[in-house]
């Protein structure tokens, strides 16, 4: 309460020839006074600097998507989720395909739409563990996108062309590659590659983009005709 | 400083004696708007004031914690694909590594994820830390609820091999019976994995039938642990402990 005393003080002095430097001394003491919170709210902001900072918002997805993958699937095979509030299930060669079919729409949004996994030269690695087919201990493993191509008149898939490419031995860096060539399904976020014609149907690919993002998926590289994983890596883009 | 300014004032008041009509001068004569800027500045200091209690309030909240909570919980029930014993390479790599490479001053896994600060931090079992909860007794012994403290007593690491911790704790129950409150303590011995971030606390050359501890940190932070009393022969549950670290100030 100093100040209203103060003022009151000064106030009742303030006449005379003293009145310009009362005058002064309730300025000055002003003065002091705003200095002395500037210098409060600094020690405050510097506390709040140090309080945890926000989360990254990728992070967030991340474990959102993470959550749903663990909620399961609500959808029977080759049908897709329309996510959001509406849990419906459509078939997914109606995802992206120019009409909607989702009740909310969400078949054709542009971020379920989107081409990002697809485009060419995009490319997954990953460290691959082997579980099958291969005697390697686990290597770098990397899926290129060569080329990709949407059919008009049938937009639901993309179709491209990749090439797998793992190292065999860590010492002498030798690396074997597989053409391939396969589909991206929209419904399902799923790049579905096997062996380009005329190779031998060595190994086949399968990615998962469900991680919430376009640069993050789970990939398996498979036997061709049976389905049966050989190796598993978790796969990002760069 | 304050008491110049505070001594000026009361100079101004004696002045103010003297010459009698001292409402009138009050405010007559100071600058009107000399007297506002005061106001203003008063209402700052109270707004500066609210805002330190709701700093305060803003330190309860700790998104990135909290994040890192979820996410423990999120990879504890994706599971691994990693068989016991080993560990997993960081949540984007599929690859597995022995328990006893983790932390041992070696990369063994292709990311480093093994030696990772995170990893082996070992804040967990600093001597001195005190972890406290409620045990929740649901076989072997017949007891209430009751409060039980863990005190990290010693803490040591090998140098030849530091893959894990070898602890020392002090164990206590505060049991009421009769509605007479006593204390039933016990030293025990163990070690703290860094793979697993478990804690495993033996009774040390006890006769008394007390039970082992083991606790994970699986809450994304070293402060809260989800431990059992068990059975040291069979890992068998026979209490569920959740327990968090006391605040040391």
């Amino acid at each position: 309460m100093w100040y209203v005393l103060l003022l009151i003080g000064l106030a009742a002095a303030a006449s005379d020839p003293y009145k310009e430097r009362r005058t002064q001394y309730l300025l000055t003491s002003q003065r002091l006074h705003v200095e002395q919170l500037e210098r409060d709210l600094h020690a405050l902001e510097d506390a709040f600097g140090k309080l945890s900072p926000d989360v990254d918002p990728k992070k967030v997805r991340q474990i959102k998507a993470r959550v749903s993958n663990l909620e399961g699937p609500h959808c029977p095979e080759h049908q897709g989720q329309c996510g959001g509030d509406v849990p419906q299930c459509i078939n997914d060669l109606l995802f992206c395909d120019g009409h909607e079919d989702c009740r909310n729409g969400r078949d054709e949004n542009p971020e379920v739409c989107s081409l990002a996994p697809t485009h060419v030269g995009s490319s997954y690695t990953g460290v691959a563990t082997w579980t099958s087919c291969e005697e390697s201990e686990p290597h770098n493993a990397v899926v290129t996108i060569t080329a990709s191509e949407r059919k008009s008149f049938f937009p639901a898939r993309v179709w491209v062309r990749a090439v797998l490419a793992f190292e065999d031995d860590e010492h002498s860096h030798h690396v074997r590659t597989f053409p391939l060539r396969g589909y991206y399904n929209f419904g399902r976020r799923a790049l579905v590659l096997g062996p380009e014609l005329g190779t031998k149907p060595l190994y086949g690919v399968r990615c998962y983009f469900n991680l919430g993002d376009d640069d993050h998926a789970d990939c398996k590289i498979v036997a061709p005709a049976s389905l049966s994983i050989c190796a598993h890596f978790s796969a990002n883009r760069y | 400083m304050w008491r110049l300014l505070i001594l000026s004032a009361l100079s101004g008041l004696i002045l103010a004696d003297q010459a009698g009509d001292f409402v009138g001068r009050v405010f007559g004569d100071v600058d009107p708007r000399l007297a506002a800027n005061s106001l203003k500045i008063i209402s700052l200091e109270k707004k500066l004031t609210s805002l330190k209690g709701k700093l305060h309030d803003a330190e309860k909240v700790d998104p990135d914690g909290f994040l890192n909570e979820i996410d423990a919980r999120v990879s504890e029930l994706e599971g691994t694909h990693c068989a016991k014993r080993e560990f997993q390479c960081g949540g984007n790599e599929q690859e597995c590594v022995s328990d006893i490479l983790v932390c041992d001053g070696h990369n063994d896994c292709h990311n480093g994820h093994d030696e990772d600060s995170t990893v082996c931090s070992t804040a967990p079992v600093k001597a001195g830390n005190v972890f406290s909860g409620t045990s929740h007794w649901k076989d072997c012994l017949v007891r209430h609820d009751h409060v039980t403290r863990i005190t990290i007593t010693q803490s040591s690491r090998r140098k030849f091999y530091q893959a894990r911790i070898w602890v020392r704790a002090l164990v206590e129950s505060d049991l009421t019976s009769h509605g007479k409150t006593t204390t039933s303590s016990f030293q025990a011995k163990g070690y703290y994995n860094f793979a697993h971030r478990r804690l495993v606390l033996v009774p040390l050359g006890d006769h008394d039938s007390h039970l082992s501890v083991v606790c994970n940190f699986d809450h994304g932070d070293s402060e809260r642990a989800s431990c059992h009393r068990v059975l040291e022969a069979t890992l068998y549950p026979c209490a569920d402990l959740f327990v968090t670290l006391s605040q040391h100030n």
